[in-house]
C-alpha cells in the first residue's frame, strides 16, 4: 500500500492557492484571498518574536510602514526599480529590529508590549510630520511592483511565494534547536538561561526576521493598494491584527497564523458587507472569545486536545 | 511669562491626567491587570457627558458624580462577565482581553454614536479668567478642581474606610489577604469600577474643553500608563504627581518644539522612566 | 587532583545585608561537596554567584582553571556547569522530553540526537516512560527530578543542586541519592549541594562546608563538622552547645 508522503496537504495547499487566478475570475474575491495571504504572512512574521519566543509584541506595524515607506519613498526620490525598495525595507526594518529590540527588550510583560506600542507610534508621530520627506499625513500614492494587464493574479503570484517563505522558515524555526529555545525563553527565562540560551541575544535573532517579513508584507500590500498614508500603514490597528492572526490562529504553530488570517479576514469582510463600521467590534469580540473560550487558538479545534498542546502555544501556560 | 503660562497650563491638564491615572494604578496596583481599556471607558464618559447635556440639560460639571456611578455599575458587569476570567492568568490574555473590550466598545460607539467628532459648548467653560498677563479658561479650572478633588477624595477613602484598607492590604499581598477574612474577588471587582469610574469621570470632565469621538481614549490609555510608571507602579499618589509631571511636560513641548509633537513626549518619557528609573519618579522598589 | 570550582574570598552585598561574606572554599574534581548551614546562610546565594545570576562584589571564582568571575549564566552552563533551582522552574508547556532537549540541544545541535540523548538521560533517571507528558501536569518529585535531567543533560562536568531533596518523600530522596551516586556514568564528576537534611549529607558528601549569616564557619569531613561546637551553635544557638559539653 503506498503511502502519501507527509507533506502532501502542504503540496496541494499550496497547489490550490497558486492556481485560485486561473479559475477565480471575480476580482473582489481575488482580492480578499489575496489580503488573507499578506495577513498571513504578517502573523506567521508575528508568531516567530511573539508566539515562539512569547514576546508580546504590540508594535511590529512599525517594520510594516517601514517596508512600505522605503519601497514608496526610494521609488519617488531616488529613482530605484520598486523591487529594490522592496529589499531596502526588508533591510531597514531589520536594522529598526536591533535598535527597537535591544530597548524593548530589556522590559518584561505588560512594559515590554507598552514599549513596543510606543515605539511605533513615535515612528508614526515622526513619519506624520515630516512632510517634506514623506508626504506627512496625507501620504502620497506607492508604485505598482509590477505592470498591467492582469494586476489581481500578478500580485496574487507575489504574494504566495512570499507565504511560502515565511512557511518554510516557520517550518524550519518550529523543530530546530533555535525554535525550542525561543519557547525555552517563553516558559521561563531563567531557566533557559541555565541551558545555556542567551535571551537577549536569541530573542534579537528572532525579530530580525519577524520585522524583514513583516517589511516585505507591508511593501506588497502598499503597493497592490497603490498607496501610503500613516493612517493606512503605520495604525496601531495592524500591530493588533498581527498578533491576533497569530493567537486566534494558534500561536507557536505552523498553520496557525494563515487559519488566524482566513478566519479574521473572512469575518471581517461579511462583517463590513452586511453591517457597515463592524470591523472594531468584530475584532473586539474575537480577542475576547480567543481568551475566553480558545486561548489555544483556532487550530486547537482541530487537533486532539494530546497532539494540540505538544504544540506549545504560548497560552498553554496560562497560569502566570 | 509664556513659559509660565504653559507650566500653569500643563497643571491644569494634569490635573485630569492625574486622576485618569489614579484610576489605572488602583487596577493596575490592587489587581495587577494590564487595563487596556482604560481610554475606551473615559471615551464612553465623554459621550454620557455629552448626552446628558444635549439631552437632558445635565451640566457636566454637576451629572459627573451619576456619570461615575453608571461607569461604576457597568464595570462592575464587565468585571463579572470577563475580567475575572484572567485574574491570574499570564499578561498575554490580560492584554488581549482589555484591548478585544477597548476595541468591542470603541466599535459599539462609533455603531452608536457615529464617528464624528462632537463638542459641547458651555458658556461657563469657555470663560476666561486670569491676572496680569496670564489667562486661563474657566472649563480647564473647573475640570481640574474637581479632578483634584476627586483623587483627594480616593486617597481619603483608601486611607480611612474599611474597604479602603481591604483594597490597599489586596494590592500589598494577594495571598495573605483572604487569611484576613477580606473576599479578594469582591475587592478586585470594587477597584475595577472604582478605577474605571476614575476614567470615566475625567472623560466627562474633559468633554467641555476638549471634544470626543470614539477613538478619543486610545492616547489617554497609553498616557495613563505612562503616568502609572513615571509615578511609580500602583501608588495612586505617585500617579497623581507623575500626571501633573507629564501635563507641564506636554505644554512644554507644544511650546518649545511644536504642538504636534506634544503627543510623542509621552512615549520618549515612558521609555526613558522604564529604561532608567524603572521604580519610577516617586517610587520605591523597582 | 585537580580543582574544578575555586571559590575565592567572594562577598555580596544586597542593599543592607552582607549575604555572602568574604567566602572561600573549593570542589576537587570527583569530590561531592555539600554546603549546610541554616536558613538565611547564604547557601543559595553562592551558587547564584557561582552560575551568574548574581554577579560578586569582590572575589575570584574558577571553574576548571578559568575564571568565570561575574560570568553570565549561560556562559557557566555552557562551560559545564549544570544547575538546579530550590524553586523547580520546568518549561510548563514543554514535554519531559523537550524539556531535557533544552539541556542536551547544547551538546547535539540536530533535533534527533538531541532527542535520543534525552532518552537516554530520561532512561537513566527511570522516567523514560512519560517522555511524552507535559511537564506542567507532573508532581512536585517527578518535577525535580525533571530539573535534575536537563542539568545533566547539558553535559555538564560540575552539578550544582540546590534543595533538590525538599519535598520529596524518603523513598524519592533514596532514588535521588542512588542516581547522585551513578552520576559518573553522565560525566559528572563533581557535585555541589545545598540540603537541609542531613542524613542525605551525611551519606553523600566527601565534604562539607558550612555557611552561617554569610560566612564559612566550618568545613571539613561530614561526621566531624557536626560535632563542631560553631555548627551547633549557628544551628540550634548556644545553649545547646553548653548542653553538648556537658
Amino acid at each position: 500500500m503506498r503511502r502519501l508522503p507527509r507533506w502532501w496537504p502542504t503540496a496541494l495547499f499550496f497547489a490550490v492557492l497558486t492556481s485560485m487566478p486561473l479559475w477565480i475570475t471575480d476580482g473582489y474575491v481575488l482580492q480578499l484571498i489575496f489580503r488573507v495571504v499578506i495577513f498571513a504572512v504578517l502573523g506567521m512574521a508575528w508568531n516567530f518574536i511573539g508566539g515562539y519566543a512569547g514576546q508580546l509584541s504590540l508594535g511590529h506595524v512599525a517594520y510594516f510602514g517601514i517596508g512600505a515607506y522605503a519601497m514608496t519613498l526610494s521609488t519617488e526620490r531616488i529613482g530605484w526599480n520598486p523591487w529594490l525598495g522592496v529589499i531596502l525595507g526588508a533591510v531597514l526594518a531589520a536594522i529598526a529590529a536591533l535598535v527597537i529590540g535591544s530597548i524593548t527588550f530589556r522590559l518584561r510583560g505588560p512594559y515590554f508590549a507598552l514599549s513596543t506600542i510606543a515605539a511605533a507610534e513615535i515612528i508614526r508621530v515622526l513619519v506624520q510630520n515630516q512632510d517634506e520627506l514623506t508626504h506627512g499625513a496625507v501620504g502620497t500614492n506607492a508604485p505598482l511592483l509590477f505592470q498591467a494587464p492582469n494586476l489581481d493574479a500578478k500580485f496574487f503570484w507575489g504574494a504566495v511565494p512570499l507565504l511560502g517563505a515565511a512557511f518554510a522558515l516557520s517550518t524550519w524555526i518550529h523543530s530546530s534547536r533555535f525554535g525550542y529555545r525561543l519557547r525555552a525563553i517563553r516558559e521561563n527565562e531563567n531557566t533557559a538561561m541555565a541551558v545555556g540560551v542567551n535571551p537577549a541575544r536569541e530573542k534579537l535573532l528572532a525579530l530580525l526576521p519577524s520585522a524583514a517579513f513583516t517589511a516585505l508584507a507591508g511593501s506588497m500590500y502598499a503597493s497592490y493598494f497603490s498607496f501610503v498614508g500613516p493612517d493606512t500603514v503605520l495604525t496601531l490597528e495592524i500591530s493588533v491584527q498581527a498578533a491576533l492572526i497569530a493567537m486566534l490562529g494558534g500561536a507557536a504553530t505552523i498553520w496557525g497564523p494563515i487559519l488566524g488570517s482566513i478566519v479574521l479576514t473572512l469575518t471581517s469582510e461579511i462583517f463590513k458587507t452586511y453591517f457597515e463600521h463592524t470591523h472594531l467590534v468584530v475584532y473586539g469580540a474575537l480577542l475576547i472569545v480567543v481568551v475566553i473560550f480558545l486561548p489555544g487558538g483556532v487550530i486547537s479545534l482541530f487537533m486532539r486536545r494530546s497532539q494540540f498542546r505538544r504544540q506549545a502555544g504560548p497560552i498553554g501556560s496560562v497560569q502566570g | 511669562m509664556a513659559f509660565v503660562q504653559a507650566f500653569l497650563n500643563g497643571l491644569l491638564v494634569g490635573g485630569v491626567y492625574a486622576l485618569i491615572a489614579s484610576g489605572m494604578a488602583l487596577i493596575f496596583g490592587v489587581m495587577r491587570l494590564v487595563n487596556f481599556a482604560h481610554g475606551a471607558f473615559l471615551m464612553l464618559g465623554t459621550y454620557l457627558s455629552y448626552y446628558g447635556w444635549v439631552l437632558l440639560g445635565l451640566n457636566p460639571y454637576f451629572g459627573f458624580p451619576l456619570w461615575g456611578a453608571v461607569l461604576f455599575a457597568f464595570a462592575l458587569g464587565v468585571y463579572w462577565l470577563l475580567v475575572r476570567r484572567v485574574m491570574g492568568a499570564n499578561d498575554f490574555l490580560q492584554i488581549l482581553l482589555t484591548e478585544g473590550i477597548s476595541l468591542a466598545l470603541i466599535g459599539l460607539a462609533q455603531l452608536l454614536f457615529g464617528a464624528d467628532y462632537r463638542q459641547i459648548n458651555l458658556p461657563v467653560a469657555n470663560r476666561i479668567t486670569g491676572f496680569g498677563s496670564l489667562h486661563f479658561s474657566v472649563g480647564y479650572i473647573l475640570s481640574f478642581a474637581v479632578s483634584l478633588l476627586l483623587v483627594i477624595a480616593l486617597t481619603q477613602f483608601l486611607g480611612r474606610t474599611e474597604m479602603g484598607r481591604a483594597i490597599r492590604a489586596v494590592a500589598q499581598n494577594r495571598t495573605v489577604a483572604p487569611l484576613m477574612g477580606i473576599r479578594v474577588e469582591r475587592v478586585s471587582a470594587i477597584t475595577f469600577g472604582l478605577g474605571i469610574a476614575c476614567a470615566g469621570i475625567a472623560g466627562a470632565l474633559l468633554l467641555p474643553i476638549f471634544w470626543t469621538n470614539p477613538t478619543v481614549g486610545g492616547p489617554y490609555t497609553l498616557k495613563s500608563f505612562v503616568i502609572v510608571v513615571l509615578g511609580g507602579m500602583g501608588s495612586v499618589q505617585g500617579a497623581a504627581l507623575g500626571g501633573l509631571v507629564l501635563g507641564v511636560a506636554e505644554q512644554f513641548t507644544a511650546y518649545t518644539w511644536a504642538d504636534r509633537y506634544a503627543e510623542v513626549v509621552n512615549f520618549i518619557i515612558f521609555l526613558l522612566v522604564l529604561l532608567f528609573r524603572p521604580q519610577g519618579l516617586f517610587g520605591g522598589k523597582a | 587532583m585537580a580543582r574544578i570550582l575555586e571559590f575565592e574570598k567572594v562577598s555580596k552585598r544586597f542593599g543592607g545585608l552582607l549575604a555572602t561574606n568574604d567566602v572561600s572554599f573549593h570542589v576537587d574534581d570527583g569530590e561531592v561537596v555539600f554546603l549546610i548551614g541554616p536558613n538565611g546562610a547564604g547557601k543559595t546565594t553562592v551558587f547564584n554567584l557561582i552560575t551568574g545570576f548574581v554577579k560578586p562584589d569582590a572575589g575570584i571564582i574558577r571553574f576548571a582553571g578559568q575564571d568565570i568571575t561575574g560570568g553570565e549564566p549561560y556562559e557557566a552552563t555552557r562551560l559545564g556547569i549544570g544547575r538546579t533551582f530550590q524553586v523547580v522552574q520546568p518549561l510548563a508547556a514543554l514535554t519531559m522530553r523537550e524539556n531535557v532537549m533544552l539541556g542536551t540541544f547544547l551538546q547535539h545541535p540536530r533535533r534527533k540526537d538531541a532527542a535520543d540523548r534525552a532518552d537516554q538521560v530520561l532512561e537513566f533517571m527511570g522516567m523514560r516512560s512519560r517522555a511524552d507528558q507535559l511537564a506542567s501536569g507532573l508532581p512536585l518529585a517527578q518535577r525535580k527530578l525533571l530539573e535534575v535531567a536537563r542539568a545533566i543533560g547539558t553535559g555538564a562536568k560540575l552539578l550544582l543542586l540546590d534543595e533538590v531533596m525538599a519535598g520529596l518523600n524518603p523513598r524519592e530522596a533514596e532514588e535521588v541519592v542512588g542516581l547522585i551516586r551513578r552520576l559518573r556514568e553522565f560525566g559528572i564528576t563533581s557535585v555541589g549541594g545545598v540540603e537541609h537534611i542531613m542524613r542525605i549529607v551525611m551519606s553523600l558528601a566527601s565534604r562539607v562546608v558550612v555557611l552561617d549569616q554569610g560566612r564559612k564557619i566550618a568545613e571539613g569531613p561530614p561526621a566531624e563538622v557536626v560535632h563542631d561546637p560553631k555548627v551547633v551553635e549557628a544551628y540550634l544557638g548556644s545553649k545547646f552547645v553548653a548542653e553538648a559539653k556537658r
